[in-house]
């Protein structure tokens, strides 16, 4: 059953269309295929790879997983927001309160199209968006520097410049793998109907402290 | 030097919950970071290559973050300074791609991560500015503390030496200086 926030959005290159949806179903993604565009290599390997993770998230409660495929139905981009893992420090926030942009990917030839903007903007077009927490985490050792030719510091400031444009904005943590390496970041934006409490919790969760 | 995607002010909550402010050091600041160098133990002010308690020091200190020569940030708590770090870079010559880095904190601020955030700056804005390496030097007898926190965070002991530096009374103490490597790609391995 399509999701009623469902959105799709359609892009021409030279190579031939590439669809944009978002809220995609475990059946709409069973469609689809990762098996030639997002392998792993002796370069890189991308942070996801196989369709079943992608169902396992597009099931989880108000996840958005929003693909970008071609005609031929390859996933050549893929995004995710869900709620974090439970063990992790975000979920003292409150409730269902925090959401993370968890995977944000295009595959190596399809980079450098503006993709990855197209992908955030519908992954972000959520119901609940003004009354959660969205953020992500950049871990340096996940980013693909061989394959775009970027330093580490060059891959952040591109990843700041793309979230920034969402509103999302820097905040510190000493969350310990984000504190691992200087180039490491931390992104947030908070919704509008966010209480001031919940703010207050949100900035000693950063720093792993109880009110 | 670069422009730094890093945005000041930036807040950060210390281990016993006070919010501290880092931001870089701008020429308005120049009492209130005398006033800071002023309240540090002789002792620890000491060491220093200049006397940091002098508002001429201090005015060039700002006129060298005006003309990119360093970058300096401060620790900003109820409207005094808390902590000053700076990274100093060379203009010219075989040293560009070297940075200085010095952190000092008030003693009420210290053990309260406050020193870790200023570091962590300074390091970011390193990698920004494409330094390849940072280093940092210590007295060892009177700040190993603070050389086994940047062990942590990579510096690696890189050469000691011996009855370099001297104190008020004449004893002698050995300089370690600390190297940390700032990569710009990761190694796959």
């Amino acid at each position: 059953m399509t999701h009623p926030d469902q959105k799709i959005q359609t892009l021409f290159f030279g190579e031939g269309s590439i669809t944009i949806r978002s809220f995609c179903s475990p059946d709409e993604i069973a469609l689809l295929s990762l098996k030639e565009t997002f392998v792993e290599s002796s370069q890189y390997n991308p942070i996801l790879s196989k369709k079943e993770s992608l169902i396992e998230a597009a099931v989880q409660p108000d996840a958005n997983v929003t693909l970008a495929y071609t005609e031929d139905k390859k996933v050549i981009g893929i995004s995710i927001l869900r709620y974090p893992h439970p063990d992790e420090r975000w979920l003292k926030s409150g409730d269902r309160v925090m959401m993370e942009v968890s995977v944000l990917e295009v595959a190596g030839k399809w980079r450098q199209k503006g993709i990855s903007k197209k992908l955030l903007w519908l992954l972000l077009d959520h119901p609940l968006k003004d009354d959660r927490i969205i953020y992500m985490v950049g871990y340096s050792w996940t980013w693909d520097t061989s394959g775009t030719g970027k330093s580490v510091i060059e891959y952040r400031n591109h990843l700041i410049n793309l979230f920034s444009h969402f509103g999302f904005g820097i905040y510190p943590t000493n969350e310990p793998n984000v504190m691992m390496r200087p180039e490491n970041l931390f992104m947030a934006r908070i919704g509008a109907n966010i209480s001031e409490s919940i703010r207050k919790k949100f900035k000693l969760v950063r720093f792993n402290l109880d009110e | 030097m670069p422009s730094t995607i890093t945005r000041y002010p930036k807040e950060v909550i210390l281990k016993d919950h006070r919010e501290a402010i880092l931001r870089p050091l701008e020429a308005v600041d120049r009492e209130k970071l005398a006033e800071f160098y002023r309240s540090l133990q002789l002792s620890l002010r000491w060491f220093l290559k200049e006397d940091p308690c002098d508002v001429n020091v201090i005015k060039k200190w700002i006129e060298n973050q005006t003309e990119g020569k360093a970058f300096s940030l401060i620790a900003v708590y109820d409207d005094r300074i808390v902590a000053h770090g700076t990274l100093l870079q060379r203009p010219y010559g075989g040293r560009r791609h070297v940075g200085r880095l010095r952190v000092m904190v008030a003693s009420d601020f210290r053990n309260l991560q406050l020193g870790t955030w200023m570091v962590f700056d300074l390091i970011r804005r390193g990698m920004e500015m494409g330094l390849e390496k940072i280093r940092a030097d210590f007295v060892i007898g009177l700040e190993d503390s603070a050389i086994e926190a940047f062990k942590k965070i990579d510096f690696i002991e890189e050469a000691v030496l011996r009855d370099y530096i001297q104190d008020q009374q004449g004893k002698y103490y050995d300089y370690q200086i600390m190297i940390k490597q700032l990569h710009k790609e990761l190694s796959d391995f």
